[in-house]
């Protein structure tokens, strides 16, 4: 059996153990879902209330009504990495529960090398995040979150980035923790910091100078920097650099993965 | 019981070269020596019993075998393959049974089986075939389709051993396969190891239940603390014993549990005792004869005595005599533990 | 009668030491402290009726001689606002695009309508179209009269910050969380939050007691099922009311909050650690034998709860309509109450929402009993 063959089998096999489980299922992506639709209830579709009671024109930077949906669009996405990232760090404790299980042990019986083995798990934390993206973003564009109106670039590339950065931050972080309630701890918390943090939810505007310094360390503001450029600027030029750093935390935390995990290697 | 042990034996013998062989195995975690000198060899169709109690090092030298830990010195060789330098041509000669119950219970038996098939790179044609005999063989086929979380603690175990079965490997590996789980479970997990060997397969078993021994091997050795302390034919270890029997005496509920009372009267008797949950047992190497000398010795110590009985010598006798305590107490410190 | 409060007091002393000496006490207290930190020190500008932007936002202007007054009036507030001239209307809104300039005011001519370019729910785009309009009304008050106008420049400037903090909007005056800073808020909003995790944890341990069998032995000793939920309901009401105490000293020690009436503070504490007794009994009702489910279904609900009471994301930020709507529910009620009482109100001024609560927990606790004896099955 080849090494590509080997990484896909174990990478579609713990994919397929996280959407069976139902309480996976809702809190991956049902809840994610209702949350989004909620919260988009209270948000107007073109958001610029200020001008509109005042009477005066109002154009977006790229001067067209459709990216006026970003209002509704960048809280929805907010929503959306909260529950990328705590899903992917939920997962990043997966290898260590497969040693703990003894399958990780059974599967190097099996003959399949350990490198190998941490490749599907990077693999399968991409694909969950993928799936779930896909999931969540027709589940909430079917409550009315237009999410293409300014085209499929706007939103697939900072989705792409968003899912590449926290598979690498969450490798990264089972290379250094391996203790799963603390993983459980961080997974739970720490995303909801990061993105009320990097302006998921409000503009940073409203922040101390040095928690908008502290922004550029956050992989979640960077990511609504890819999704505003594409949306409300001018799109693939003003998503390069955003999307750059992102792809940049992914291959940092990847190889602080790797390095950490050939530690806990059998 | 015996007969079948002569079987394996004979046929062992007739199989030509050993397809485990395991020499001078030395593993230490820290100041901690987990392995002490290991050696013993495993022939086609035998089943090779490794007993001991928690913390002897039993699964550390299962996962040394496996592959998993490299030893500090010595070597593990499965059909002349070494697993230390020719490690993936081993693994594919032999089937390992982890303690821990290595399945997922998100999936089916069937699911499991057909992921862990296809990690062993077996056919497509030749896995969906390997894995009806294997639910067959332990008895799963009807719930095949089930997920693992509905099963009950037997059937799991049943599953756990298996998949270690995958591929029609040459080796079986089997770490406490039965702990946990119900006497019928047990039995058929005993039968099915059985089966396996009388087809040929060499077995590794390791327990701390002497009388799954005792039922299935023809060969052991008794490790404690990483030492081997009693190795060879079933009958030559019993035989070690001698003439030893095990007078077995139980008293009132928290009489002697301090540790201070135990440990006057080990230094009082000349000979092993150990003190288990109500009861006081005493190896006495010659014999029933010492019987009378010992009863009057504890009473001088006013132990008060609620009956007694004598046990002939089986496996367990061998380990109090030749270790002063009980195979099913111990610390419980596995390091380097498979699962 | 005498005996079953005995046991209802031993078993909820039971629950109690359960939950308070468990690991998780500690991620009770500590992840709503980090919190709070975060939340006060990030979103304190939204609680300021001073907001000044850390750098003056960059704004292109491309507008005719006629609405130099416009010009005048926004470089009036350097603070807020730089201002550079464009060339053309095309040069400031590529400005715009290429995010070279925060904002831009173009007007081709004197008769074409002003436009704000800015990125849409952005707050350089409030602070302008504030500005813009209050200039255009001015002016226009100025033709009128044709009298020029009195005006100080620092006036200007802190008018111009008010006015887009969005606090100092007469509308919202009566807010509940007008004059309240950002730690204070948010110190009460996680507080209302995290008492509903502590107070259902005594009712998970209930449920677990269930499936563990240890359930069945108390009930073997005598026990009725009604003391046993009393027990449960009481131990997570003191739970709830013990973590409100305690947080309650950590902020003030920690972020200076004054929790101001004792009184008034501990009738709070008390409705609102009964309501959330009341809603975990409720969902303990509805899944009486799966102790993983509950403290999903506690997970879910409070985490909403906490969403739309405005625990997490502040009503500062919320329309209004839509805070409105969401004013009923219990956290919501106690959030209010909290708010009244750290401003200086008193047990009179907070009557109408202990009412609510105590109203909320009876109704609870009454769908609780009636689901309960609903699903009573083979139990007696």
């Amino acid at each position: 059996m080849s090494t590509f063959r080997r990484v896909a089998t174990i990478s579609f096999n713990a994919t397929l153990r996280t959407y069976l489980s139902g309480s996976n299922l809702f809190w991956i992506v049902a809840f994610p879902i209702l949350l989004s639709f909620l919260i988009s209830l209270w948000l107007g579709s073109d958001g610029d209330t200020a001008v509109s009671r005042l009477g005066i024109t109002y154009e977006t930077p790229r001067g067209d009504q459709a990216s006026r949906e970003f209002v509704r669009v960048s809280k929805v996405f907010g929503v959306y990495l909260i529950f990328c990232f705590s899903t992917l760090l939920t997962r990043a404790g997966n290898l260590h529960d497969e040693r703990r299980r003894g399958t990780l042990q059974r599967t190097l019986v099996a003959g399949v090398p350990y490198s190998e083995i941490v490749a599907a798990h990077l693999v399968s934390l991409i694909l969950v995040g993928a799936l779930q993206a896909v999931i969540v973003l027709v589940g909430t564009g079917l409550l009315g979150t237009r999410w293409l109106a300014t085209g499929w670039g706007s939103v697939i590339l900072p989705v792409a980035g968003t899912i590449f950065a926290a598979s690498g931050i969450a490798l990264g972080i089972a290379g250094l923790l391996r203790n799963p309630g603390i993983v459980q701890l961080l997974a739970g918390g720490a995303p909801s910091i990061l993105a009320l943090m990097g302006g998921a939810f409000f503009p940073l505007d409203v922040a101390p100078a040095g928690v908008q310094r502290l922004a550029a360390v956050n992989p979640m503001y960077w990511a609504m920097e890819a999704l505003s450029g594409g949306f409300v600027y001018s799109g693939w030029a003003s998503q390069a650099a955003p999307m750059a750093i992102l792809f940049l935390f992914g291959v940092i935390g990847m190889v602080i993965g790797v390095q950490g995990l050939r530690r806990f290697e059998p | 019981m015996a007969t079948h042990a002569a079987v394996q034996e004979a046929r062992g013998q007739a199989a030509g070269d050993p397809s485990i062989v395991v020499e001078g195995l030395r593993k230490s975690f820290g100041k901690n020596v987990a392995v002490d000198g290991l050696s013993f060899t495993v022939h086609p169709g035998e089943i090779f019993g490794l007993l001991g109690p928690n913390g002897a090092g039993k699964s550390t030298t299962l996962s040394i075998m496996a592959g998993l830990i490299r030893p500090d010195s010595g070597d593990v060789k499965i059909g002349g393959h070494s697993v230390i330098r020719e490690t993936q041509r081993a693994q594919r000669l032999m089937g390992v049974v982890p303690q821990g119950l290595a399945v997922y219970e998100e999936l089916t038996a069937a699911q499991n089986l057909d992921y862990f098939a296809k990690l062993r790179g077996i056919e497509k044609k030749r896995r969906r075939q390997e894995i009806e005999e294997i639910l067959e063989l332990v008895g799963l086929s009807g719930v095949a389709h089930r997920k693992v979380a509905q099963y009950s603690g037997g059937m799991k175990r049943r599953l756990n051993v298996g998949i270690g079965l995958l591929g029609r490997p040459r080796v079986l590996l089997l770490d406490e396969p039965t702990v946990g789980i119900d006497p019928q479970s047990r039995r058929h997990i005993l039968d099915s190891v059985r089966r396996l060997a009388e087809s040929g397969m060499a077995v590794v078993y390791t327990t701390h239940y002497m009388e799954e021994v005792e039922y299935l091997c023809s060969r052991l050795a008794i490790i404690d603390r990483g030492r081997v302390i009693a190795h060879g034919p079933i009958d030559e270890v019993r035989a070690l014993a001698g003439d030893a029997v095990v007078l077995r005496l139980p008293f009132p509920r928290g009489v002697l549990d301090e540790a201070a009372k135990v440990e006057s009267l080990q230094n009082t008797l000349p000979m092993p005792v150990e003190v288990t949950s109500g009861e006081l047992r005493i190896v006495l190497p010659q014999g029933s004869r010492q019987a009378p000398a010992v009863i009057e010795e504890l009473q001088r110590h006013g132990v008060p005595l609620d009956g007694m009985r004598l046990e002939s010598p089986n496996l367990e006798t061998v380990f109090l005599s030749l270790t002063g305590k009980a195979l099913r107490d111990g610390k419980a410190a596995e390091e380097g533990a498979m699962a | 009668m005498t005996a079953s409060i005995r046991q209802m007091g031993v078993i909820t002393a039971h629950l109690i030491r359960k939950v308070a000496f468990n690991p998780a006490v500690v991620w009770l207290i500590a992840m709503p402290l980090v919190i709070i930190y975060i939340l006060g020190i990030t979103m304190h500008g939204l609680f300021s009726a001073e907001f000044t932007p850390v750098k003056p936002y960059r704004i292109v202007v491309a507008l005719p001689e006629e609405a130099g007054f416009l010009v005048e009036r926004i470089s009036r507030a350097p603070k807020h606002f730089a201002v550079e001239e464009a060339r053309d209307a095309q040069e400031a809104r590529q400005a715009v695009f290429q995010r070279q300039a925060d904002a831009a005011i173009v007007a081709a001519d004197g008769d074409e309508p002003l436009t704000v370019i800015a990125p849409p729910g952005s707050i350089v785009l409030e602070m302008l179209a504030g500005v813009v309009q209050a200039s255009l009304e001015q002016e226009a008050q100025q033709v009128a009269a044709a009298q020029p106008p009195v005006e100080n420049g620092s006036r200007e400037e802190s008018d111009t910050g008010a006015r887009s903090a969005g606090a100092a909007d007469g509308a919202l005056s009566a807010m509940p969380w007008e004059g309240v800073g950002s730690f204070e808020y948010f110190s009460i909003g996680l507080i209302v939050m995290f008492m509903a995790f502590a107070s259902h944890s005594a009712m998970v341990h209930c449920v677990q007691d269930r499936s563990t069998g240890a359930y069945l032995r108390i009930r073997a000793l005598g026990v009725t099922r009604a003391v046993y939920l009393g027990a449960g309901i009481t131990s997570g009401m003191l739970l709830g009311a013990g973590f409100s105490l305690v947080m309650a000293v950590i902020t003030w020690t920690l972020f200076r909050v004054v929790w101001g009436n004792a009184a008034a503070w501990a009738l709070m504490t008390i409705a609102g650690a009964a309501s959330v007794a009341s809603l975990s009994f409720l969902l303990t009702a509805l899944l009486p034998s799966d102790p993983k489910g509950v403290e999903n279904a506690g997970g879910t609900v409070y985490s909403l709860l906490a969403f739309f009471g405005g625990s997490t994301v502040p009503l500062t930020i919320m329309p209004r309509w839509f805070s409105e709507i969401f004013s009923w529910l219990p956290n919501r009620k106690m959030l209010d109450g909290y708010l009244k009482i750290v401003k200086g109100a008193g047990v009179k001024e907070i009557e109408q929402e202990l009412f609510g609560l105590a109203a909320a927990a009876l109704i609870m606790l009454g769908l609780a009993w009636l689901v309960v004896m609903l699903l009573k099955r083979e139990e007696v």
